[in-house]
């Protein structure tokens, strides 16, 4: 197509035509390759799909009813935490517009249904057990609040039914497999009141019962860990009258230690042992729980507390480390144990570090020692060394922290180089490692200059030497070059030296040498070429004239043609007085003169033309010669 | 000599077309040079699946493999090397530096779903594998179940304070082999093996690991089996871009660009510039100023002289561009112009 196009447009005989539809196909073929071009070199394969165009799916109905069924029966189930936990994922699911605000409702729903559930039970919980230590009064209040939240539950769970219905609708589903869910809550809530009924009749019951009083003491308030107290309590009932033959179950520090019966007096004793709790007070005291024929007669009662102060040693911890640790080196850690400046032997030590866990036994004058393997991986920073010892009899634990940085040993480099180097040659960089203010031997070091990169080893002195061969492919620039050691151990980290290096390439003196010699050239050509032109502007017409009209009588075969070209020849040296030399091409001469005969210019460069083709072709047509004839006319009518 | 001014149309043709073609050229180069990449996760694609928001945090691009691995004084604790959709497989002396990387404490993340990730995976040894399968969500999606979410995740470094990762056109990891799951889907996702859009027989339920982690010497490898999840569109979903923050933490990045397969747009840009660059040198500037000298001067270099073109030659190719033209009249027009000249 391409072929035909240009044929056309060579066929044509008009140059301005011809010119313009070169123009137009040029414009066209250049604008539909450019076009082109990023369309057919783009990659058409795609991977994924745009987020932001992609057409929204219909939803799935069984998939949400089935979470939410399934976050219903895990509340049933009374596992709160759990329920909750998988409500907290239903933001994350796509839900069409219509059902974002119903869906959303539900679940505010469910999250408060589940929230008033749990707190009833709480609330219930704490009654059952403030009943039991006698808290009658207390109890009763946990219980009020127990019956506000299992009101608020019922209304509740009654709006997660009706909500169970609006959702299904929405979605276009049954609401049966909800509403199942919602029953099973419903379930839950009667079995709550049931527990609530219970516990009422039961604060009813103790109401109604006499009261009980119970009193404790004991021998001493101030003991060491692991001794034995008497404690002494007496039980009574309403009016004073004792309660012989009853239990009582004696606590420390909210733990029950054992029960003591009570004599004919009433009175009961109990040996306790210190347990070895750490700490500077112990609370003690004693309950009666009636129990058998007494339930319906007496209340649950608490003794007044005791509050003793227990006596053990503080051992002094001391730590020694060193104040760095470095990545795959031992770090050591030693320290003393003592109390009242004597060792404690036999004691174990616990350490944590860089999340390392050991522990050893203090020795004979107290001392350990314990050696940690810090990992190679560790990152650096300033990690918490903890060091704690276990309790023992009458001594105390005892801990101490240390702050310790970890860090690498940082390999440096110092590099001398040349500020120059030639592109072809050889380029020396010098230098030496250092690591912790020691030199470092035998290492590779690595030099990298541009896309150049050599190695060299260090020697005893940490010295090193590295050739680079600048190629001449290097442009002259000024290159960075970057010195680096090869770092295998996990405590050290490199650090790079980098500097700069001019290459000069020897082949941009040769641009200047290209550059002087050109214009020389170019100088030489002008200065010749002005000679000629002075030489033409100053030759004599007639003398070449002479010599022209002698090739002129031995062409007769065009002889018409040739004289009408000689006698515009004649025309254009009269009025330029510019005599063509025998060396000059018609074309030469044309352009020689072109531009001083102003409008004969036209009709002398076609007679010309046709005179070039007379010489140099196949001849000329009679047409052409009366083009040729005419154009003489012409000139000579305007010469005239 | 005679050809330059011979005025024939069939030459004046001749000469615009190849002036046309050349402008073209020139013209195709700069709109390739100037037009931004198409190409999936390119750093210089900006449309929504190139990944040119990593540009502005210094990512290093790995070109040319992972020569920066085995330079002397890298400190393999400080770099994530990350693998995002590769193409081309890997050979076994890559996996090796990948290896030696990882021993010495390096991170790798290795982000694929239907590329050769799988090749790396076989060549380092170990058994988890990139499944392949479509992974679809109905309920934790975007628009479309293909834009899955991962909802659940195991305590680590990696999942901290993560709600849910948007993945797009994912699939699932066969975790096996000391690799433990980080990130998972919900229960109600499935593979969609048939491609139909629906779940059939045949087609398992999650929860689906899709971030996986295991120790590999002083470092750790971690697999993400979506490649998309850092892409322009999918950064900011969800908690991807805290995923990110995770998995990067202070780390130098190295982004492995030597395995996708370019396109032809992005090789032919690659070309452009190196072109431009060769231009900066120094030589090439000053032969520049050689050639604005020379047009200046108008001088005519004759190219042909220069090449050793012979007499007849040129007489002969004269005459077959202007058959017309008589050929023992060129010869002595030659003859007596080259006397001229001397």
């Amino acid at each position: 197509m391409k072929r035909n196009m240009v044929k056309d447009i060579g066929g044509s005989d008009s140059t301005g035509k011809l010119h313009v539809k070169v123009k137009v196909y040029g414009a066209l073929i250049a604008a539909m390759l450019m076009l082109s071009t990023p369309l057919a070199l783009a990659s058409m394969q795609v991977r994924h799909m745009d987020p932001a165009g992609v057409v929204e799916e219909p939803i799935l109905p069984s998939s949400l009813i089935a979470f939410y069924g399934s976050i219903l029966h895990t509340l049933s189930g009374e596992n709160w935490v759990e329920a909750l936990q998988n409500l907290s994922f239903a933001p994350l699911i796509f839900l069409p517009s219509n059902v974002r605000a119903l869906a959303s409702r539900f679940n505010a729903l469910i999250k408060s249904t589940a929230d008033t559930l749990r707190g009833a039970r709480v609330s219930l919980d704490e009654a059952g057990s403030l009943l039991e230590t006698g808290s009658l009064l207390d109890a009763k209040a946990r219980l009020s609040e127990a019956r506000t939240r299992l009101d608020e539950a019922d209304r509740e769970v009654a709006m997660l039914e009706a909500s169970s219905r609006e959702l299904a609708k929405a979605l276009g589903a049954s609401p049966q497999p909800l509403l199942e869910k919602v029953q099973g809550l419903r379930r839950l809530l009667e079995s709550y009141e049931e527990t609530y009924r219970s516990l009422w009749e039961r604060l009813q019951l103790l109401e109604a019962s006499r009261k009980v009083r119970v009193s404790i003491q004991v021998d001493r308030d101030v003991v060491e860990l692991g001794s034995w107290v008497r404690v002494r309590g007496l039980v009574e009932g309403e009016g004073g009258s004792v309660l012989p033959d009853r239990r009582v179950a004696v606590y420390f520090e909210g733990s029950r230690k054992g029960f003591a019966y009570t004599g004919g007096d009433g009175w009961f004793e109990y040996r306790l042992q210190i347990p070895y709790l750490y700490k500077v007070k112990g609370k003690v005291y004693a309950v009666f729980t009636p129990t058998g024929g007494d339930e319906r007669r007496y209340a649950t009662s608490c003794s007044n507390i005791l509050f003793l102060t227990l006596l053990w040693e503080v051992p002094a911890l001391r730590v020694e480390a060193s104040s760095k640790a470095y990545p795959g080196r031992e770090f050591e850690v030693k320290g003393a144990l003592q109390s009242a400046g004597k060792p404690l032997q036999g004691f174990q030590v616990n350490l944590h570090f860089l999340e390392l866990n050991a522990s050893t036994w203090t020795g004979s004058n107290g001392s350990f020692k314990v050696s940690l393997n810090v990992p190679g991986n560790v990152e650096e920073g300033v990690e918490t060394l903890t060091v704690y010892t276990e309790p023992k009899g009458l001594t105390g634990p005892a801990a101490e922290t240390l702050k310790v940085e970890v860090e690498r040993t940082p390999v440096t480099l110092e590099v001398e180089a040349s500020k120059y180097a030639l592109a072809g040659f050889t380029a020396s960089f010098k230098g030496t490692a250092w690591a912790g203010g020691e030199p470092l031997k035998g290492r590779i070091i690595s030099v990298q200059l541009g896309g150049e990169r050599v190695e060299a080893l260090t020697g005893f002195d940490g010295g090193f030497e590295a050739r680079v061969h600048i190629p001449l492919t290097f442009f002259t620039y000024n290159y960075r070059f970057k010195a680096s050691a090869q770092v295998d151990e996990p405590w050290m980290k490199a650090q790079p030296c980098e500097g700069s290096i001019t290459v000069i390439n020897p082949i941009v003196f040769s641009a200047p040498l290209l550059l002087g010699a050109v214009t020389v050239r170019a100088l030489k050509r002008g200065r010749k070429g002005g000679e000629t032109s002075e030489e033409v502007e100053h030759s004599p017409w007639e003398g070449e004239a002479l010599k022209l009209e002698e090739v002129e009588v031995k062409a007769d075969s065009a002889q018409g043609l040739k004289r009408i070209y000689w006698r515009a020849l004649s025309l254009v040296v009269a009025l330029t007085n510019i005599a063509p030399l025998r060396s000059h091409t018609l074309r030469e001469y044309l352009r020689l003169v072109k531009g001083r005969v102003k409008g004969l210019y036209r009709f002398f460069e076609s007679i010309t033309l046709l005179y070039e083709k007379l010489l140099y072709g196949r001849g000329v047509s009679r047409g052409e010669e009366g083009r040729a004839e005419k154009c003489l006319e012409r000139m000579e009518g305007v010469e005239g | 000599m005679l050809g330059e001014n011979g005025g024939g149309g069939g030459l004046k043709l001749k000469a615009a077309a190849a002036a046309g073609v050349l402008f073209s050229l020139a013209a195709m180069a700069c709109l390739v040079y100037a037009t931004p990449s198409l190409d999936d996760f390119s750093l210089e694609n900006p449309y929504w699946n190139g990944l040119s928001w990593l540009r502005d945090l210094g990512v290093v691009e790995a070109s040319h493999g992972y020569e920066a691995l085995t330079e002397p004084g890298l400190n393999p604790m400080g770099v994530v090397v990350l693998i995002i959709g590769p193409d081309k497989p890997y050979s076994l002396e890559e996996a090796s530096t990948l290896r030696a990387f990882m021993e010495k404490g390096g991170l790798l993340v290795l982000m694929d779903d239907f590329g050769s990730g799988n090749t790396l995976l076989q060549a380092l040894g170990v058994e988890a594998r990139f499944n392949g399968a479509v992974l679809r969500d109905p309920l934790f999606k975007d628009r479309d179940s293909r834009l899955a979410k991962a909802v659940e995740f195991k305590v680590s470094q990696y999942t901290r304070n993560l709600t849910a990762l948007q993945l797009n056109h994912a699939t699932y990891i066969d975790v096996d082999g000391g690799f433990k799951g980080l990130a998972y889907t919900s229960p109600f996702s499935y593979v969609d093996l048939n491609g139909n859009g629906a779940r059939d027989e045949g087609e398992s339920y999650g929860p689906f690991p899709v971030v996986a982690e295991a120790s590999y010497g002083l470092g750790g490898l971690i697999l993400v089996s979506d490649s998309s999840l850092f892409i322009n569109s999918m950064r900011t979903r969800e908690s991807n871009l805290l995923f990110f923050q995770n998995l990067v933490e202070g780390r130098v990045i190295l982004l492995d660009a030597y395995h996708w397969k370019p396109s032809a747009l992005s090789e032919m840009r690659e070309r452009t510039r190196q072109a431009l660059d060769s231009m900066k040198g120094l030589e090439v500037r000053i032969a520049f100023i050689v050639l604005a000298f020379l047009a200046s001067f108008k001088v005519r270099v004759n190219l042909k002289g220069f090449m050793g073109l012979r007499f007849e030659d040129e007489v002969l190719e004269v005459s077959r561009l202007h058959p017309e033209w008589d050929l023992e009249a060129l010869r002595r027009l030659k003859e007596l112009r080259d006397r001229v000249e001397g």
